[in-house]
């Protein structure tokens, strides 16, 4: 049973003619009273079989098997699941007649024995495997639907556009959580997939770490206690929504999914929510102006689970002539436009470095790696030492690392929108 | 299950249109029926929420936020101003066999319900000195002073009687300036009690004088009505305006907040914003609602309370 409860943080002081106004919102699922019963979880794994599973001696494959055993050992009784096979195609590995089963000592162990018997074999064709999930979860809308999927390698066996239809057919029915093993697929490829599902992108750099990752995704499916949440917003006519974004735990825009209610309030799909999560959000809304000493309602922001909306916070407007209050930027407002500045110039500077900018790279970098400390991002610091090396955090004065691995590189690109809350004080 | 917005208490079913708890309006499909309309857009009340529109956003003013009364001889306004949220500010009037009494209160805007405190002991002042002056010698300086100490220590057990929640910021607070301008054979006589920097004027087209003096140190009020008040007993101060004096043009018994007077603080200004205002405007509703309008006009720092006696009969 969970309940939603939400803070903002805003600056609601705006000078004459001033229109724009930024809020982060925070909002918590607790477990309380509840706003729907707990809804179904299904789960489905999506293991990448590419003949390129075979090499380094194997132990990819093997890896694969194990860490898919650890995940199905985690699925609790009663939770619907079932396990693809991906190459050029995908294949219901377990069951073996293409619908989710439900998880019980049989079931689980049936599936592990399917998965012992992986075998390698044949290209890559990630739309496929899409698919292949939707067929799956096409009947289990109000559920929480949730995907795995394991890549070594980039999209090969098929056009883009497949893949981008199968994401696009995908969005609303589950969300998906891909992970790239070793240094030879594509940050972008996944990243695409798993911010339109509503999920995360990450890198598994060696085999022997792809368990504890897949045990990691499926406990974290099995916390989830309600389906398809909306951030509900309402702005006043005239208004516009110039963002929304997720700013914790990661940076996600949210600003081009919008659902409409009516002509004033729309909502933006946040997924599925585990009781104890907490997500902020930094929305930016322009309103129409108002006189010295006006107050206007910039939003209302509401939690639209199932038929139940529950009205969370209000976004506020005041116009004033003092500068003092005017000028003043929230806390939380800053900090999270530092953290999105801090995706950006990451983003940017691996981009120069592609491409042999080493000047624009090393700006870049280094002001990254301010950003980061200033911001107290201590995972990031470290990721980015292992592309620069470090002489000052505080001015950001950084070299290039003439020698630097592929899977350090990705890995600073693909937790780059990985952000740290606000600090608070004693 | 539908949460308050404005306490956080869980509504009684989720088809409740108001909070049992506080009160406030849970944004169903009713509204204040026949209720106003959006200041802003025009908007019906149905769909005002939360005391905002729920078309343009518009927050609608409260209940408090401008209040103005009139009655024969005497008028008050009351306004929140540009800078405070909320209007803490309160007065009371009446009229007596005599006379009339005006009674304004500015409540301290750092402690919470401020706006109860200054709202009762006005109230409560106002209605003792009009139950009190029934049938007193308008000539007996004494028992004028009696009831005017009597006004003020019930204005000061309505102040304290206001709820306080410990929470760092003290209890509800006001100041208080109490004012009666009594007819007596050969012109008026004014009788005013304070505590705090709420001030009331003689006006009339001869001098302005100020009738009280700012309990006041380094800026903050040192003298005020609340639970956490020291010694309740006001300044009171006595002056004869006689007839002969000024038998031409306006002569008012003026009783303001510092939301008014920070915008004309010596004598000199006051008198000329009063005759600005006030043209050939001898009602004390029009100056009134006139001064306001300067403050508010001039910046509307605080909020602004003005009550005007009109010395005629």
């Amino acid at each position: 049973m969970t309940s939603f409860e939400a803070n903002v943080f805003q600056n609601e002081y705006l000078l004459p003619g001033g229109e724009v106004v930024d809020a982060v919102v925070t909002v918590t699922a607790f477990e309380g009273t509840a706003v729907g019963a707990a809804a179904d979880v299904v789960e489905v794994i999506v293991v990448d079989v590419s003949g390129s599973m075979n090499e380094d001696g194997g132990s990819k494959i093997r890896a694969a098997r194990t860490a898919t055993a650890a995940a199905i050992d985690v699925l609790r009784d009663g939770v619907k699941f079932a396990v693809v096979a991906g190459n050029h195609e995908a294949k219901a590995l377990y069951p073996p007649h293409g619908r989710v089963i439900e998880a019980d000592d049989r079931s689980r162990a049936e599936a592990k024995a399917a998965v012992s018997r992986i075998v390698a074999d044949g290209g890559t064709a990630i739309g496929s495997w899409l698919r292949g999930a939707r067929r799956l979860l096409a009947d289990h809308r109000d559920s929480i639907a949730h995907v795995i999927l394991l890549t070594d390698g980039r999209n090969e066996h098929e056009e883009p556009w497949e893949l981008d239809k199968a994401i696009a057919d995908s969005v609303g029915l589950f969300e998906c959580d891909c992970r790239g093993l070793g240094a030879n697929w594509e940050v972008d490829e996944l990243r695409k997939i798993s911010d339109a599902l509503l999920g995360t992108t990450d890198i598994i750099p060696r085999p022997d770490q792809m368990e504890a990752a897949f045990r990691e995704l499926t406990e974290q499916t099995m916390a989830k206690q309600v389906a398809n949440v909306g951030l509900r917003l309402w702005t006043p006519k005239g208004s516009t929504i110039e963002f929304v974004k997720q700013v914790a735990p990661t940076l996600e825009d949210l600003t081009d999914r919008p659902v409409d209610v009516d002509a004033l309030t729309r909502d933006f799909p946040l997924g599925s929510w585990g009781d104890g999560e907490t997500r902020d959000y930094h929305v930016r809304i322009r309103v129409p102006t108002g006189a010295i000493g006006d107050e206007r309602l910039a939003a209302r922001v509401m939690l639209a689970v199932g038929e139940t909306t529950i009205p969370v916070a209000l976004v506020k407007a005041i116009w004033t002539s003092d500068e003092g209050l005017s000028t003043r930027i929230n806390r939380e407002v800053a900090h999270y436009t530092g953290q999105a500045e801090l995706a950006d110039v990451i983003a940017d500077g691996l981009a120069a470095r592609a491409g042999g900018d080493d000047a624009t790279a090393t700006v870049k970098l280094g002001r990254a790696v301010q950003l980061a400390h200033e911001a107290g991002n201590d995972d990031t610091v470290k990721l980015l030492q292992k592309v620069v090396d470090v002489d000052d955090p505080k001015t950001g004065t950084v070299r290039l690392r003439r020698q630097v691995e592929a899977v350090d590189e990705m890995a600073l690109d693909v937790r780059s929108t990985r952000t740290v809350r606000v600090q608070r004080k004693g | 299950m539908l949460v308050c917005p404005a306490c956080g208490e869980e509504a009684a079913s989720d088809q409740a249109t108001w909070c049992e708890a506080c009160g406030a309006d849970l944004g169903g499909s009713v509204g204040a029926v026949g209720g106003p309309s959006c200041v802003e857009c025009g908007a019906s009340s149905d769909l005002i929420m939360d005391g905002f529109c729920g078309q343009c956003g518009r927050k609608q003013p409260g209940p408090r936020d401008h209040l103005a009364e009139a009655l024969d001889g005497v008028a008050a306004v009351t306004d929140k101003g540009l800078r405070h949220h909320h209007n803490e500010d309160a007065f009371a009037i009446g009229v007596v066999e005599q006379g009339w009494v005006a009674v304004v209160c500015d409540g301290v805007s750092s402690t919470d319900h401020s706006d109860d405190a200054s709202q009762g002991a006005a109230d409560a002042a106002r209605d003792r000195l009009v139950g009190d002056l029934a049938g007193i010698d308008v000539g007996d300086a004494a028992s004028l002073e009696a009831a005017m100490v009597a006004a003020v220590d019930a204005a000061q057990a309505a102040a304290a009687r206001v709820e306080y929640v410990e929470d760092g910021r003290g209890p509800a607070s006001t100041t208080i300036v109490s004012a009666a301008l009594l007819q007596t054979t050969d012109g008026f006589r004014s009788v005013v009690g304070w505590l705090g920097d709420s001030r009331a004027y003689w006006v009339d087209a001869d001098e302005t004088v100020q009738l009280t003096v700012d309990d006041e140190i380094d800026g903050s009020i040192s003298r005020w009505l609340g639970r956490d008040a020291g010694d309740v007993t006001p300044s009171v101060h006595i002056a004869d305006h006689p007839a002969n004096r000024a038998e031409r043009g306006r002569r008012h018994l003026l009783v303001c907040t510092d939301g008014l007077w920070r915008y004309a603080d010596t004598t000199d200004a006051m008198e000329q914003l009063v005759a600005d205002s006030a043209g050939e405007n001898v009602d004390p509703a029009g100056l009134a609602e006139s001064l306001v309008d300067h403050a508010v006009e001039a910046g509307g720092h605080d909020n602004v309370t003005v009550a005007v006696i009109a010395a005629a009969r």
